[in-house]
């Protein structure tokens, strides 16, 4: 488990800890590439609107069932269910006018086995299968 | 920085190399729309050695397609790999960019 204090760790040191992850444990690039993706996308929204849900620090873990790695991001702040969250612009086919957003958590999505949310007490956890 | 530029006549190739993330996103977009200010041809992006690209990456295609579809040019792919081309499929980019097999 590691924590990250959002409020005094860059964005540059968090991902870090998701790239000596991933050169330890993967040998496959598409794995490898999933997971960092998966890390990079959730850890940038919390430095981006974390401030607002009042977010300050997230504890990471990365364990495996088989072949699968599971990430679970533990933090604080208000409740707020990622899962769920369905950012109307992704339903429609691409195009230039379209105001942007949504990108990090659609592609979480996309590349996850299994996106999970649940509250517990004051603090979130976010479970990705990957 | 992993970016680099090759003017040919017809169009501008734009070879970003290794990673195209949240942490060089920034820098690099600010690069192509300082080139792109004077240049009224296409774009092809070389990502012949690019080996991971996030959302972040992906704001750099729109950003550059948007430039070029308001003068009325178009934004090309080259060797994107599995992943990257996967990528830029999902979300439904290859609706405002076209994969070429050579430049």
């Amino acid at each position: 488990m590691v924590e990250i204090d959002l409020t005094k760790t860059n964005l540059k040191n968090s991902l870090k800890i998701v790239e000596e992850f991933c050169g330890e444990n993967f040998k496959s690039e598409e794995k490898k590439f999933k997971v960092k993706l998966i890390f990079e996308e959730i850890i940038t929204n919390m430095y981006k609107h974390g401030k607002k849900q009042g977010t300050t620090f997230v504890k990471v873990d990365f364990q495996f069932e088989g072949e699968d790695a599971v990430l679970t991001f533990v933090y604080n702040g208000e409740h707020f269910d990622p899962t769920s969250y369905r950012d109307k612009r992704m339903d429609e086919p691409f195009n230039l006018n379209k105001k942007e957003g949504g990108l990090g958590l659609f592609l979480v999505k996309q590349f996850s086995k299994e996106f999970t949310y649940e509250r517990e007490g004051d603090l979130n956890r976010l479970n990705v299968k990957v | 920085m992993n970016l680099e530029f090759l003017e040919k006549d017809e169009y501008l190739v734009i070879k970003i190399t290794d990673k195209l993330d949240s942490l060089n996103a920034k820098e690099i977009n600010d690069e192509i729309e300082k080139r792109l200010s004077s240049l009224n041809k296409d774009v092809v992006f070389d990502f012949g050695n690019l080996n991971y690209i996030s959302s972040a990456g992906l704001q750099v295609l729109i950003s550059c397609a948007k430039n070029r579809e308001e003068i009325g040019k178009k934004v090309f792919i080259f060797k994107p790999n599995e992943m990257v081309d996967n990528i830029i499929n999902v979300t439904g980019f290859y609706s405002f960019l076209k994969k070429i097999d050579k430049i």
